[in-house]
């Protein structure tokens, strides 16, 4: 390529000099150069890069399929207690009973009837649970008493009568609102 | 013009180290002293020259033996120049500026001005105004094509080889009979 031709005179300074500049062969320079050819030429080493990389790739993998897991688990928990917090209130009527007896089932065996026209010194209350709420007593009342002697009257002055709960309907299960129906 | 034998390049096609060291000798005068036109330094210059016979030795098959071999290296061996330039406009380009700022102050004697000053003139320009100043009056190309290489517009290139002359005639004016 032929240098532009121009009037300027620092133009033609430069060309007539720049030949001029000592430049001295510098074989270090060469031996630098030899290097790079010879590492461009020598094979690849087999490189652990794809195969670290392949490995990052299943572990991701397997982060993504746990993950997914958790949550495909987390959705199938959820979802039988959504139904069983709707089915509930419709069971209860029915299911009170049932659950009664359940508890009863559980329960120690009530003590044994007193004989007719004893009056109940007390021995009974203090052996009777404490915790054992009125709305369950109901069926805990001794069968073999007769219909007259009630021992709800003979116990009142020590603790309340237990309450039936054969006559007391059973709380109104919250209805789910329905916007439609 | 350089003259390098066919043998030369023949064996360098072989990739034969003797011939490929042959090469890089013959050319190395010629070559790093353009080099060092564009570089700030020695160890730059050998850098850049080194990435372009690095090309020349690897992608000699590309030359077919149409035009002259050395015109080819010494393609290759600007175009080395040109992406330091690239590489390196953007932070030598402050340091140039304050450095030519400094230039009138600094007046060369006759005595000192030798060969080896005119590098140091063409260092104390603003980078991209020396890059265009050899582009243009040392290699020979046009303004639009420096403007493609340096990824200017051909107007701004011009004004950076008006500006280098200023610079440089100021610099020469009190020395040489310009």
């Amino acid at each position: 390529m032929k240098p532009n031709e121009e009037k300027s005179p620092v133009d033609a300074y430069f060309r007539q000099h720049e030949a001029d500049i000592p430049v001295v062969y510098d074989a270090e320079h060469w031996h630098q150069l030899a290097d790079r050819l010879d590492a461009a030429a020598a094979p690849p080493l087999p490189a652990a890069g794809p195969k670290k990389a392949a490995r990052a790739r299943s572990r991701k993998g397997w982060w993504v399929t746990g993950v997914l897991l958790l949550a495909l688990l987390a959705l199938r928990w959820s979802r039988p207690a959504e139904e069983e917090t709707v089915q509930t209130p419709e069971l209860l009527p029915g299911s009170d009973s049932v659950l009664t007896n359940m508890r009863i089932e559980t329960e120690p065996a009530p003590p044994a009837p007193l004989p007719a026209g004893r009056v109940n010194d007390g021995v009974a209350r203090e052996k009777r649970p404490a915790a054992v709420s009125g709305v369950d007593d109901g069926p805990e009342a001794p069968a073999g008493l007769p219909a007259a002697e009630d021992p709800a009257p003979v116990l009142a002055p020590a603790m309340p009568a237990p309450a039936d709960t054969s006559g007391i309907a059973p709380k109104p299960a919250k209805k789910k609102k329905h916007l439609f129906w | 013009m350089l003259h390098i034998p066919e043998s030369v390049v023949a064996g360098c096609r072989r990739k034969e180290r003797a011939a490929q060291e042959q090469l890089y000798r013959l050319c190395y005068e010629p070559f790093m002293r353009l080099c060092l036109r564009y570089a700030a330094g020695r160890a730059e210059a050998a850098d850049i020259l080194n990435k372009a016979f690095f090309n020349v030795l690897t992608r000699i098959d590309q030359y077919r033996g149409e035009g002259d071999f050395a015109g080819w290296i010494k393609r290759i061996v600007v175009h080395a120049a040109v992406d330091y330039i690239r590489a390196n406009r953007r932070f030598r380009g402050h340091e140039a500026v304050e450095q030519a700022a400094e230039m009138p102050g600094q007046a060369l004697p006759d005595a000192e001005l030798v060969h080896h000053d005119l590098l140091q003139l063409l260092r104390a320009l603003p980078f991209t105004s020396a890059s265009v100043f050899n582009l243009f009056v040392l290699e020979g190309y046009s303004h639009r094509e420096i403007a493609e290489m340096l990824g200017i517009t051909e107007n701004n290139s011009k004004w950076h080889l008006h500006h280098a002359r200023q610079l440089l005639q100021k610099q020469l004016k009190s020395t040489v009979a310009l």
